[in-house]
């Protein structure tokens, strides 16, 4: 089983339109898909904007995971339903096979808890499709590989998209180091060298706070670092950090996805700055590799009060800027075709 | 901390986080409701940044996470952040992510990654009782699925016998110079009946009998039955048509009310639908009864009321009413779903006897029966009517069909006491031919309550009135319609929801069994009933039955003084009616409504009564 994952920078940048694209790609090579989303997905008309969007068909054979009542009113027809146990907000999470293709409405599990249950089910020889919901992004942390969509609907600066981008794959570009799972935040350094840090750093305070542990901690060579953590409080730590003499200090973080949840993306530029000036070695224990980035140049823009219109940024401008700002591959689907898409998923299936 | 009795509920410990600045009130009612429970609560102050909140939910472990947020499209980006930040930081692992506020709907919180979404219409009970293990489901209001019986626990006796004694005794007449005469509109029910029971039969009968019904008919209708040329329009329900509304009652008893809504479901709220296409009509129905409508009233086209006999097959209709025939009434029935009642009227014109037969083939749980509205203010000839009348009245007993006898003859000027005078009568007729009718009085700015000045100060008091003197006349239901609020409303949908809303809450503060509301555009709709207009109405009356609850409303002395004055006239009009002996002439004599009232006796089918050989 491999797990791609469709996440998103903001709501209406363009995921249902790759996951589509994808699930075409794929049904074309007579994969064993297995389709499920964290939100909810491929409905006619957004919840909240009203505005028509995307639908999500799915090939004969696909198996989906998602609220029991939205499969039962697919005009796709399923088989074999069988109950994950998982419950989301809008029912009970089951199982179907497509005996014929159709449209289908995703609501699956919430949670990364949830989405492990949900996903035991896959065959091992499937491809599971994840698809996301808003920026959500932390239940990706299970996928093996993830396409990131951007665009207008997260900002019409085009150059603010690229740098967001960059910092992204900075992230996800991070090093996995190999090495055993981190203990318990004790404060202490182990016989090892590690000191293992538990909780996160993403409260003004926090980064303060290790760098008064790593100061009488005995001079750890490793810091793990568990849980979110936050640009502005990793320059903190920096910024405290007594680095004379410690050269040599690796910090290792969950999982990039963690880093990527809390504060302000761009505050990531300031730290991969300020690391080498530390002389840090910083990566982490496991991750999920950046395919490419979709760019969207649609925007729902309010028209009055509680009203929306479709709008557009110029896309061909607006592709080409980020796309000669940044380093990972980007591509429009609307606007180029799948062409791009479809090495990504050449490269996912190698 | 947790206080409250020993109730055998395991307590939870429940994080409670406004993500607003200022709105935090309903999360406080949730608090109090959980305390009162024993459930361990934390309310955190509302100014915390999102990782605030997470870090301190770390340090409580709790079993539920509820956090309140008005939503907009931005916010609900920050929303699905925080969802996030839980799931990273491990609160998931246990805890359960709920959100509650202004939008928030199920699917909603299911796109931002929560576990259930609460909206406005919940009612804190729904959030402990999720957090006592039950489904979300409890967010919306529990839809009645049984039928209602509106006449249950009525005896139908006089409680004022000097009144109970000149109805019985004319209406006793009244039955009895109808049983010697029959009509055309007799003959077509009788024959519907036939033909229905033949129509798959695939024998001769039916072709025979149908020949005989259009030999009955007049007009474009027996055109169509000759030619089959449509009457004018009219067209054909398209297959595709059909389909449309198959495929709608498909999940039509998946409908769930709104929780602010249900207490229309307990009030018996009825609307009236009859846009002329039955497409809509189907749209009309699940959007009433999505918003708490516990029935639907069927209107006809006004033309099929002066026409001898009804169409066959499914048919739209260019203007309002939706063409009477049992293709279109088994296309609607579809819609109506367990609990919803359904009214299909037969209260005037020269099909009402078939009209109360198509009502009892289709399944439908009401019919309206009146000869007096009929014939002084709907144009059918008295003599006709009241022959035909008294036959429907017979069907209705013979199909256990409940009907309202209603009195809109009001809307032309007739005084009330004219009119309950003629609707008591009719009532009698119908307890004396063992059916159930309803009583339905006119809650309305009627022409009397202007010129007499009832209705100068408030609408309430002409209004208890006639709930106070009917109700102290006989034991019997009363459904005020049909629909409440006429000439209270005009062209402004916000102005017509409040008068539509007042007035079924008075009703049904008067003690009303059931009551019929119009949507807010329906006295001065320049076209089609919208939708938003329809809901309207409903939000509205909901709102104001919950405004009023059990603390009532107070009418002035002056009720008690109309209630009187209507008594006694209605107690002049029976006698003079009594005294003349015959209820027919009556009604061409302007006893129960004249001319200088308004009323006109109507002359369609005029002279097709004949004698029973």
């Amino acid at each position: 089983m491999r797990v791609l994952g469709f996440a998103g920078t903001a709501k209406n940048t363009g995921k249902t339109t790759t996951l589509e694209a994808t699930i075409k790609f794929f049904a074309d090579k007579h994969k064993n898909l297995f389709i499920t989303g964290i939100g909810y997905d491929g409905e006619d008309f957004d919840n909240l904007t009203g505005l028509p969007k995307p639908r999500v068909f799915v090939p004969e054979g696909a198996v989906v995971a998602s609220a029991l009542p939205l499969l039962e009113s697919s005009d796709a027809k399923f088989t074999d339903l069988r109950d994950t146990g998982v419950r989301c907000a809008v029912g009970r999470i089951f199982l179907g096979t497509a005996t014929a293709p159709g449209r289908v409405v995703l609501a699956g599990p919430a949670s990364a808890k949830d989405l492990s249950a949900v996903l035991a089910f896959a065959p091992d020889d499937s491809v599971v499709l994840l698809d996301g919901a808003f920026s959500r992004i932390s239940p990706m942390v299970v996928a093996d590989s993830l396409i990131l969509a951007t665009g207008a609907a997260r900002s019409r600066d085009s150059h603010r998209i690229a740098r967001e981008i960059n910092a992204i794959h900075k992230v996800m570009d991070l090093p996995v180091i190999y090495g055993p799972s981190p203990g318990p935040g004790t404060g202490q350094t182990s016989g090892d060298g590690t000191l293992n840090v538990s909780g996160g750093l993403f409260l003004p305070g926090q980064g303060q706070e290790l760098a008064w542990r790593l100061d009488g901690a005995g001079k750890p060579s490793t810091v793990c670092v568990t849980g979110i953590v936050n640009p502005q409080v990793f320059l903190e730590a920096l910024g405290e950090m007594d680095l004379d003499g410690r050269r040599d200090l690796t910090v290792v973080f969950d999982h990039p996805i963690m880093l990527l949840l809390s504060g302000d993306l761009l505050r990531w530029e300031e730290v991969f700055g300020a690391i080498p000036e530390a002389g840090l070695a910083v990566g982490v224990r496991a991750s999920t590799e950046l395919l490419g980035v979709t760019i969207n140049p649609y925007t729902p823009t309010e028209s009055g009060a509680g009203k929306y219109i479709a709008s557009y940024v110029p896309p061909e401008s607006f592709l080409g800027d980020i796309d000669g700002l940044t380093q990972i591959p980007c591509t429009d689907i609307m606007l180029e075709g799948p062409g791009k898409l479809h090495s990504w998923l050449e490269k996912f299936l190698d | 901390m947790a206080q409250g009795r020993s109730n055998g509920i395991t307590p939870r410990k429940v994080v409670l986080a406004p993500l607003d600045p200022v709105h935090d009130v309903g999360l406080k009612l949730i608090r109090r409701k959980l305390l009162e429970r024993g459930h361990h609560v934390a309310l955190l102050p509302p100014d915390l940044s999102m990782e605030e909140i997470v870090a301190r939910a770390k340090a409580e472990d709790p079993d539920f996470i509820m956090i309140s947020r008005a939503l907009s499209y931005g916010i609900s980006e920050l929303l699905a952040k925080f969802v996030d930040l839980c799931d990273a930081a491990g609160l998931r692992e246990r805890a359960k992510l709920v959100a509650g506020g202004l939008s928030m709907k199920p699917v909603i919180a299911q796109e931002l990654g929560f576990d259930a979404g609460f909206g406005p219409d919940t009612p804190a009970e729904a959030a402990v009782a999720y957090v006592e293990g039950h489904e979300p489901g409890l967010s919306t209001g529990g839809r009645r699925r049984e039928k209602a019986d509106l006449t249950a626990g009525f005896t139908y006796k006089f409680r004022d016998a000097e009144i109970g004694s000149l109805c019985t005794t004319i209406a006793r007449q009244l039955i009895d110079w109808a049983s010697k005469r029959t009509s055309s509109g007799v003959e077509r029910a009788h024959l519907r009946i036939e033909m229905e029971s033949q129509r798959d039969s695939n024998t001769a009968l039916y072709p025979r009998l149908r020949d005989e019904y259009a030999a009955l008919t007049s007009g474009e209708i027996r055109e169509w039955y000759l030619t089959g040329k449509p009457v004018s329009h009219t067209r054909p329900v398209t297959e595709k048509e059909a389909g449309y509304i198959r495929s709608l009652w498909e999940n039509a008893d998946k409908i769930e009310i709104p929780r602010s809504q249900e207490i229309l479901n307990e009030r018996n709220v009825f609307v009236q639908y009859g846009t002329g296409c039955p497409v809509m009509d189907a749209y009309h129905i699940s959007l009433s009864v999505a918003w708490g409508a516990r029935g639907v009233v069927h209107f006809d086209p006004s033309w099929g009321a002066r026409n001898e006999g009804l169409l066959e097959q499914a048919w739209s209709h260019e203007h309002d009413g939706t063409v009477l025939t049992l293709d279109n009434l088994r296309l609607i029935r579809g819609g109506i779903i367990p609990g919803i009642l359904w009214q299909v009227r037969a209260h005037r014109g020269l099909n009402t006897p078939e009209t109360v037969v198509l009502a009892h083939l289709s399944g439908a749980d009401l019919t309206k029966i009146n000869i007096v509205y009929g014939s002084l203010a709907a144009g059918a000839d008295p003599e006709r009517l009241a022959v035909d009348g008294v036959e429907a009245m017979k069907l209705a007993a013979k199909y256990n069909l409940p009907y309202d006898v209603v009195t809109n003859e009001e809307l032309a000027g007739v005084p009330a006491f004219k009119a309950f005078a003629g609707m008591l009568i009719v009532a009698a007729a119908g307890v004396l031919l063992g059916g159930r009718p309803l009583l339905q009085p006119l809650f309305a700015n009627s022409p009397e309550g202007m010129i007499v000045g009832y209705t100068e100060d408030n609408f309430i008091d002409f209004n208890v009135a006639k709930m106070k003197v009917l109700s102290s006349i006989i034991d019997a239901p009363i459904w005020p319609g049909a629909p409440v609020g006429f000439l209270t409303q005009t062209q402004d949908r916000c102005q017509s929801s409040v008068m539509t809303a007042l007035h079924a809450a008075l009703a049904l503060d008067s003690g009303a069994t059931a009551v019929t509301i119009a949507s807010s555009d329906e006295a001065y709709a320049g076209g089609p009933i919208t939708a938003p207009a329809r809901v309207d109405s409903l939000k509205a009356a909901a709102a104001a039955l919950r405004f009023f609850g059990q603390g009532g409303i107070r009418p002035t002395p002056e009720a008690d003084r109309i209630a009187e004055k209507i008594r006694e006239g209605i107690l002049e009009v029976l006698k003079k009616v009594a005294a003349r002996g015959d209820f027919v002439a009556s009604l061409y004599e302007g006893d129960l409504g004249d001319r200088e009232d308004g009323a006109y006796p109507g002359r369609s089918g005029k002279g097709t009564v004949t004698l029973k050989r």
